[in-house]
């Protein structure tokens, strides 16, 4: 099997069981039955975990850091941008909105695989709100929203949480 | 003009107006930039060409926005333009941007 895959490398199962059975038997009619199983290991990932002061700057070391947490899950490349997009939106309405850029704030972005998903958070304990919503304001939010499979923002007293998910692999796309 | 470590601004004159090459990240960070670019323009049309930024988030949307209303006041007009499948036609899309004000090259500029 090593022989006739060489240094390929096929994501998919399917591809995979295609592309050996092919090898080995190709277009030959095979009198005996043929059962190749393809196993893909699903990754135990160390959650990602980051917590930065509430600056602009600091929205762009997330987007890098995130998206190379992401680089090694099974997303395609526009999947792994919108996600960078989605949490970059939250993390800047928590900087802008949240703590009105305090640098003294802290936003706390977290990332990790479950049940097939990618689930994010963004938290902040900001307590500054812009008081009337405007059309433009809601355009981050509607970028998440559109984006991703799933988002909630719980807005309270003490701060606001924001959650998202992203199917990962086929059901994603 | 502030310079920005993410976000870099090609100017150039073409026969529709000044053209802006915006390379790069378009976002929280770098918007004031293209503020400033913008500002410093004079010509009747200005294109904003995104097709090749990297990322564009709705900071950088409200940077546009902005862009269009001062233009419009001062009896300019702004154009976007963003490519079929660049990072910021997608993003565009998803920020709900109505669909007929993104062109699909500088030369559909009319």
């Amino acid at each position: 099997v090593r022989e006739c895959l060489g240094d390929a490398r096929v994501r998919e199962p399917q591809a995979l069981v295609d592309r050996v059975l092919a090898e080995l038997i190709g277009d030959e009619g095979n009198e005996d039955d043929v059962c190749v199983l393809a196993l893909r290991l699903v990754e135990e990932r160390a959650p990602f975990r980051v917590t930065v002061p509430a600056e602009p700057a600091q929205v762009v070391r997330v987007r890098r850091e995130l998206a190379s947490w992401l680089a090694r899950l099974d997303l395609d490349e526009r999947r792994r941008a919108d996600a960078v997009l989605a949490v970059s939106e939250a993390v800047a309405n928590a900087v802008e909105h949240g703590y009105g850029f305090d640098p003294g704030g802290r936003v706390y972005v977290e990332a990790r695989v479950e049940g097939g998903n990618v689930l994010m958070t963004v938290r902040d304990s900001g307590g500054w709100r812009e008081p009337h919503a405007s059309h433009e304001r809601g355009r981050g939010r509607r970028i998440m929203e559109t984006l991703m499979e799933r988002v909630t923002v719980d807005a309270g007293g003490d701060g606001t949480v924001v959650r998202m998910a992203l199917a990962l692999g086929e059901a994603g796309t | 003009v502030i310079p920005s470590e993410t976000l870099r601004i090609e100017r150039a004159t073409v026969a529709a107006g000044d053209l802006l090459t915006l390379h790069g990240e378009l976002d929280l960070m770098s918007a004031g930039m293209l503020d400033d670019v913008l500002a410093a323009t004079g010509a009747c049309v200005t294109i904003l060409d995104l097709g090749e930024l990297s990322f564009l988030d709705s900071a950088g949307i409200r940077a546009i926005d902005r862009a269009h209303r001062r233009l419009k006041a001062q009896r300019r007009t702004l154009r976007i333009v963003a490519r079929g499948g660049s990072r910021a036609a997608w993003t565009l899309r998803a920020a709900g941007f109505p669909d007929e004000l993104v062109l699909p090259s500088v030369e559909a500029v009319g």
